[in-house]
């Protein structure tokens, strides 16, 4: 168990690596939950959660702790902290070493703790790659501890506000619970695969997220059980959300838990601001212009100018030559190519003066007027 | 461009209407400079031609100021203004910065972003164009968000390995927040948190650890109390 008592240490070690410029994030959740699982009455539970995230440029920390009250003062508690460093970008692939250290007590049984160091190297992009490693470590439970190893290999895609990602896990250790809760005297050896994939949606004070996976045992993988969750969270202030989740979870036979069927709505208060749901209103008068895709890698300018009769544009894109748009509705268009990066851009409403549309940001132009500035991905 | 192209394109400017393929509004026609103030202005060019600096620049704010009829002395010294910061933003990008690098310094400098901040960013990505991060953070301070704050903000992206994509994606976040009237900086917490959460690697280990249970180091779904 030597081995497990050194990961706190190194995930101690890790929190305290390359502060500088790091951004942290305090959270606390108040809410309730039903809870249906194998062997056990249906039952619902207060649950009352925190959780703290920092991030630095070449370390990570992130730490949640929960706890769950029920009925008859039945209570479980549970926490986990993962620290992380990260190698230096330049190099080809890059590395990370992580520190996991968790916990998980009930009313009436032993805590239960796990340890475990992670190295995993990675190729590609941060918005599209992989990653693979392996993990060594051990858990603890009743002066029982046990080895646990593991190979792990992730993959990830980004695109605009979608995340998607693939995992593997291959992990072996001892279980000293049978049938998921029962504590045995004696722990066997267990190994299992796990398959997962998850998407994430995340916009406007809204994120959705779904996740599922599927858990092999044996030789051929002739044991299996599949688990999956759909979680959401809309943030209804700059720093309270509300969070619905509904699931599934696999038996824990390191920790004695059940399967798990689960509905759990939450209020959540956060340390920092985000964007909200109803941000929407009192949006700028006049004017507006957007830019998106085209036909045939062209980009489609839109601006949305109710009542004009005629609408121009000039911009670095034009070569600052005035092209007239087209009309439909209060909508008027016009597609040409535009390269990446960042644009200047005015506009001109019925022969009026030259100015920049009122949802871009403002600049001088050195001339005594003003132009919008608009980035084009 | 030749010095001696770029003074023939300021004399197009000054002397012709808009070219018929950019489908121009009839009822835009740029000016004339008089002849002194073209003498100026093909000066201020043929010097920035000769130090190496990209004059295209200059041309077109020459341009613009005679298509919104701006007063000849304000053109000459708006093109006298844009040759000393492409000449700053030369050096701030020093070694070797592409054209499209010292361009996008001179629009960042236009907006008050001080040097120092071009060569923090230039530090953090040596050798490789950083038109895209200076032209995310000529938007961000243009948005409302402080010049210091700004340089912070995409340095540490640019130095976790944030993409160009993602960059553009943050400035045009921030700035449609701000115009739904959110505070600058308070958007720029929040788009900041979302995309902390995308870059850090840690990220994977963790939502792995904590989606029901599939390690055995992470927590677990509570069981019933």
């Amino acid at each position: 168990m030597r081995r497990a008592r050194l990961i706190p240490l190194l995930v101690g070690l890790v929190c305290f690596a390359r502060p500088s410029g790091a951004q942290s994030r305090l959270t606390a959740d108040l809410g309730a939950s039903h809870l249906k699982q194998d062997g056990v009455p249906e039952t619902s539970a207060l649950t009352l959660g925190a959780s703290a995230d920092a991030a630095g440029d070449r370390a990570s920390f992130h730490s949640s702790v929960l706890t769950m009250l029920a009925p008859l003062d039945r209570w479980t508690g549970q926490g986990v902290a993962v620290g992380s460093v990260i190698g230096p970008s330049p190099l080809r692939p890059r590395w990370a070493i992580d520190g996991v250290a968790s916990a998980f007590g009930e009313t009436h049984d032993g805590p239960t703790f796990t340890g475990e160091a992670i190295a995993r190297a990675f190729l590609g992009s941060r918005s599209r790659g992989g990653a693979i490693g392996g993990g060594v470590g051990g858990t603890t439970h009743a002066a029982m501890s046990n080895p646990l190893y593991q190979g792990l290999a992730d993959a990830w895609w980004t695109l605009a506000d979608e995340r998607l990602s693939l995992s593997a896990a291959l992990t072996s250790t001892h279980a000293t619970f049978t049938d998921s809760s029962r504590f045995a005297r004696a722990a066997r050896p267990i190994s299992y695969t796990d398959l997962a994939g998850g998407w994430q949606h995340e916009r406007g004070g809204l994120s959705i997220a779904a996740s599922g996976g599927v858990r092999g045992q044996g030789s051929a993988f002739d044991q299996t059980a599949v688990w999956g969750s759909i979680d959401a969270t809309a943030w209804i202030a700059p720093r309270a959300a509300i969070e619905a989740s509904v699931g599934r979870t696999l038996a824990d036979l390191v920790r004695g838990v059940p399967s798990t069927r689960y509905l759990s709505v939450a209020i959540r208060i956060s340390n920092r601001a985000h964007v909200t749901i109803l941000s929407h209103g009192g949006e700028l008068a006049g004017s507006r212009l957007s830019i998106d895709e085209g036909a045939g890698g062209d980009r489609k300018i839109e601006v949305r100018a109710r009542g004009a009769q005629r609408v121009e544009l000039m911009a670095d894109f034009t070569d600052w030559s005035p092209v007239e748009l087209s009309r439909d509705g209060d909508v008027w268009r016009l597609e040409r190519a535009i390269p990446p990066g960042l644009h200047r851009v005015a506009i001109r409403i019925d022969g009026g003066a030259w100015t920049a549309p009122a949802n871009l940001p403002r600049v001088n132009d050195d001339l005594g007027g003003v132009v919008g500035l608009v980035s084009v991905p | 461009m030749s010095a001696r192209i770029a003074i023939a394109g300021v004399a197009l400017v000054a002397a012709a209407s808009v070219g018929a393929a950019q489908q121009p509004s009839s009822a835009a026609s740029p000016a004339a400079l008089d002849s002194a103030s073209a003498a100026q202005v093909a000066r201020i060019v043929d010097d920035a031609q000769s130090k190496g600096l990209p004059v295209e620049r200059i041309v077109a704010k020459v341009k613009l100021g005679l298509l919104i009829h701006t007063s000849t002395p304000r053109i000459v010294s708006a093109a006298r203004a844009v040759a000393e910061r492409l000449e700053l933003a030369r050096a701030a990008l020093a070694p070797s910065p592409s054209a499209a690098d010292i361009e996008a310094g001179e629009d960042a400098l236009s907006v008050g972003i001080h040097a120092d901040a071009l060569e923090k960013l230039r530090a953090v990505n040596p050798g490789q164009s950083i038109a895209v991060p200076l032209g995310v953070l000529e938007q961000l301070v243009a948005s409302g968000v402080s010049t210091k704050r700004a340089t912070d903000m995409v340095t540490q992206l640019i130095r976790r390995g944030a993409t160009n994509v993602q960059l553009v994606a943050l400035g045009n976040d921030v700035d449609s927040d701000v115009g739904r009237g959110a505070r600058a900086d308070a958007s720029l917490d929040a788009r900041m948190n979302g995309l902390t959460a995308i870059l850090a690697p840690g990220a994977s280990a963790t939502s792995a650890a904590e989606a029901g249970s599939s390690l055995p180091t992470g927590p677990k779904r509570p069981k019933t109390p």
